[in-house]
């Protein structure tokens, strides 16, 4: 029972992951699958920055400029590095998605994925 | 379908959750993540970027590439925005009266001029500061892009001198220019693409690559701030002609 206590934060970003698929795949609205994808995203998000943690370690900000550092005293400051660029990227992702979904409803007048089914067969 | 998306999202699961027991253990500090590349980071970033904060040392020096590429993604996200809502420029004049006081309150309006100052000021702070600090270009990129666009929906279109969307795309292609910009200059200086050690600058190496760093995560910010004002001034543009059915 311990060694699952230790995989507590991989329990909650593989659960916010699953979400997310769910969301994206049987939810109708694409708004919400939108918002799914937004939780995907931080799954991933989490989980990089849980592999980054080391334990008896501070934040990656070296404390003087020209002391040797040891690797032991910080933790990894590649997956933040990564996940920077990831939450910017996410965000840009969600626009040109929101840019799409204005379109198709100005286009539609709906965002509900049966509505535009039909209405893309007619 | 729906039996479909049931059944791939179980397998799913079984497989996610058979894998978490096999990744290593939360803080080791033997892991495969903590040994391979991210100690030469640790223990050799600050002396030779000079940026005693490693995330911006690893960000905008060791993998200034991954981070170009990044710009250019935010960058070209921006375009097709503005591609997909914008094909002709939103016409200031034509929006209606309404959009004045979007939520018609003095006492907003005041607490906005209160607050602006010092919220451009904190994020001016957290570009230029990024090298020591927790801070850098993504952020105060975002923190200038949120003064701004509050301003907007305090105001609404009665401000006159809130960048426009062609301003927004501007400060966005200046941004990723002065990125790409620093790189070329180092080629001209006999360096590779970036390795902006090279510019003849009196200083110690370090500190040139200090002030290299700043450039590029200036260049992020100006990009970042462009393209989140004009996906927001895209996705509120009033158009007076709908697209036809």
């Amino acid at each position: 029972m311990t060694t699952n206590w230790i995989y507590l934060h991989y329990w909650l970003s593989v659960t916010l992951f699953l979400v997310g698929i769910y969301g994206m795949l049987i939810k109708p609205n694409l708004i919400r699958k939108l918002m799914a994808m937004n939780i995907l995203q931080v799954a991933v998000i989490i989980f990089f920055i849980t592999i980054a943690v080391k334990d008896q370690a501070t934040v990656p900000i070296a404390q003087s400029h020209n002391q040797a550092t040891l690797s032991s005293h910080y933790i990894n400051p590649l997956p933040h590095a990564l996940m920077l660029t990831a939450i910017v990227v996410s965000i840009s992702t969600t626009g040109v998605a929101l840019a799409l979904a204005v379109r198709i409803h100005r286009r539609y007048g709906t965002l509900e994925e049966t509505e535009l089914l039909s209405k893309l067969r007619e | 379908m729906k039996k479909t998306a049931g059944l791939i999202l179980i397998i799913a699961a079984a497989i996610l959750f058979r894998a978490v027991d096999t990744l290593p253990t939360i803080g080791d500090p033997q892991s495969p993540s903590a040994t391979h590349v991210s100690p030469r980071y640790i223990e050799n970033g600050p002396k030779e970027t000079g940026a005693a904060n490693m995330v911006t040392g690893v960000l905008a020096d060791f993998r200034g590439f991954d981070t170009l590429g990044e710009t250019t993604v935010i960058f070209t996200a921006g375009l097709a925005c503005l591609l997909l809502l914008g094909a002709t420029w939103p016409n200031r004049q034509a929006q209606p009266d309404s959009m004045e006081w979007p939520f018609g309150s003095a006492v907003l309006e005041a607490a906005i001029r209160f607050a602006t100052p010092f919220m451009l000021l904190f994020a001016t702070y957290v570009v230029i500061h990024g090298h020591d600090t927790p801070g850098g270009g993504f952020q105060g990129g975002v923190l200038y892009a949120t003064t701004l666009i509050l301003i907007k929906l305090t105001r609404g279109t009665s401000i006159k001198w809130a960048p426009s969307p062609q301003r927004a795309l501007l400060i966005a292609s200046s941004g990723v220019a002065l990125f790409a910009g620093i790189g070329f200059l180092s080629l001209v200086f006999g360096g590779s693409y970036l390795d902006y050690g090279v510019l003849p600058l009196p200083f110690p190496s370090s500190t040139i690559r200090t002030i290299g760093t700043l450039g590029i995560e200036i260049g992020v910010a100006l990009t970042v701030t462009g393209v989140l004002l004009l996906v927001f001034e895209m996705l509120t543009a009033w158009h007076e002609k709908e697209d036809s059915q």
